[in-house]
């Protein structure tokens, strides 16, 4: 699944946002991967990652237990996690290359930020998933500000009413700002949500909103930070020229 | 999933969560809230979540079986599909490429994920979207949940799938550097007559030299992509380096 590739944002904002998936291939090396796994768990969690999960259990939010993480764990589960600091990343990568677990390690955030950090631990990136955008109908998707939060759960459990509720509610002073990023974060299972690029998010919409601006004038905009964002072309019409 | 009535109280706490919006209120002189049958992709978020004060959510029997069932494969993350033996949407993609070797250099492996982000989609999108790309005679990589239901020969589903909703599946294909561009065409083509978003993932294998050779060949189809990108960084062994 590519559940970490398309989260969407300003440069600035994914800066803070790296998403860590170690995965056993069935059939290659999943055979007697857990060992390995509980191990990089540990180095994950003396590192201290923003938010972690297990499917089938919770994430972060809901005070999962790490000890019981690694009693459900098999050779077939997967690692996710994800960190707000490059820096923690690069830790945790330096210490899983130096014990040479030899389980796939993948790295969702900025191209430049991941290969800058690959050149200095020497790591040899093998290849990469790059997301070309939305198409489609996307005149159905909500504002661009909504789905930098709800990309953030990559399996969709975010939803945009949610989101658009939970934005609502914070503004109305009905809730805080920490229920708001409990609310959207606890949805997400994998413990991939990022609740520090949540906080970002929702002070950027709630407190540097205007709300003299019409809805128009927000959307246009809105339009506008996301053309900044992402470009993005008809490839259709780009060919045919 | 459906609603117990009797347990109901119609607090409408959950019909914030659900991610298609699936749970729903009556009419004004019936304000019964009821999930409804045909938009809800079983991802069991509601019942997961424990945010009913009566635990009136019920997990229907039809759920579990055949052709519902493939609802809650593709929309719920905690199933794994047995195919694949893979969670959630079923497949590794590019994770596991560094020992797997899906996607060669030369190639270019296209994650079409129909239904991203947050709108979901039919199998009769799917359907649409396979049969075109099986016109086209590409491949279509194994180890992939759809591709495990797919009929070899044509791209269709079982006409039981077609009109079962799901939060997204990825079609995963492999194309030769310089059929990417007519592969391309033709995806966008699809995209027009399905009622749908979806999000499109390349992947691709880094050169010798630690460069991305595909960068330069989007960047001549016109096509731009994200800033940040999934990166597999090389560390699983036995290292596929072909």
């Amino acid at each position: 699944m590519t559940h970490s590739l398309h989260r969407t944002g300003s440069e600035t904002s994914l800066k803070k946002d790296y998403v860590f998936l170690c995965t056993p291939a069935k059939g290659v090396n999943n055979e007697g991967a857990r060992d390995k796994l509980i191990k990089i768990l540990d180095i994950i969690m003396e590192v201290g990652p923003t938010n972690i999960g297990f499917y089938g259990y919770g994430s972060k939010v809901d005070g999962i237990c790490i000890e019981d993480i690694k009693k459900r764990m098999h050779d077939n589960s997967r690692l996710r996690c994800c960190f707000d600091d490059r820096e923690k990343l690069k830790e945790v990568l330096k210490r899983i290359k130096a014990e040479e677990f030899g389980l796939s390690i993948t790295v969702s955030g900025l191209i430049s930020e991941i290969l800058e950090i690959s050149k200095k631990l020497s790591l040899t990136p093998h290849t990469v998933n790059i997301s070309c955008g939305v198409f489609g109908k996307v005149n159905y998707l909500p504002d661009k500000r909504i789905t930098e939060i709800t990309t953030m759960c990559g399996h969709g459990m975010v939803g945009y009413r949610l989101t658009e509720d939970t934005i609502d509610q914070l503004k109305k002073g009905e809730i805080d700002l920490e229920k708001a990023i409990h609310t959207l974060q606890k949805p997400c299972t994998c413990g991939i949500f990022n609740p520090t690029r949540a906080r970002e998010i929702l002070q950027r919409i709630i407190y540097e909103e205007d709300d003299t601006k019409s809805e128009s004038q927000r959307r246009s905009e809105a339009d506008e930070l996301g053309a900044k964002i992402r470009v993005r072309p008809d490839p259709v019409a780009a060919a045919n020229r | 999933m459906r609603i117990d009535f009797d347990k109901c109280i119609g607090c409408e706490i959950c019909l914030s969560y659900c991610p298609t919006q699936a749970i729903r209120v009556g009419s004004e002189e019936n304000d019964t809230v009821y999930i409804s049958e045909d938009i809800c992709v079983e991802c069991g978020l509601c019942r997961r979540l424990k945010i009913c004060p009566v635990d009136a959510f019920i997990e229907s029997e039809e759920t579990a079986n055949f052709p519902r069932v493939v609802r809650s494969l593709f929309s719920d993350p905690n199933t794994t599909h047995k195919s694949t033996l893979v969670p959630g949407r079923g497949t590794e993609e590019s994770k596991t490429n560094d020992v797997t070797g899906r996607t060669k250099r030369g190639e270019i492996g296209i994650c079409i994920e129909l239904g991203r982000p947050g709108l979901g989609c039919t199998f009769n999108d799917i359907s649409l979207m396979t049969m075109r790309l099986k016109e086209l005679g590409v491949g279509f990589m194994e180890n992939n949940a759809l591709t495990a239901f797919m009929d070899s020969k044509t791209g269709r589903f079982p006409d039981t799938f077609i009109p079962q909703r799901v939060l997204s599946a990825i079609i995963e294909i492999v194309v030769k550097t310089e059929e990417l561009e007519r592969v391309f065409q033709a995806i966008m083509e699809v995209g027009r007559e399905i009622d749908t978003v979806f999000s499109i993932g390349i992947i691709s294998r880094f050169d010798e030299n630690g460069e991305l050779p595909v960068l330069q060949h989007l960047a001549q189809l016109g096509v731009s992509y994200a800033p940040n990108a999934k990166i597999n960084l090389g560390l699983g062994t036995p290292l596929v380096d072909d």
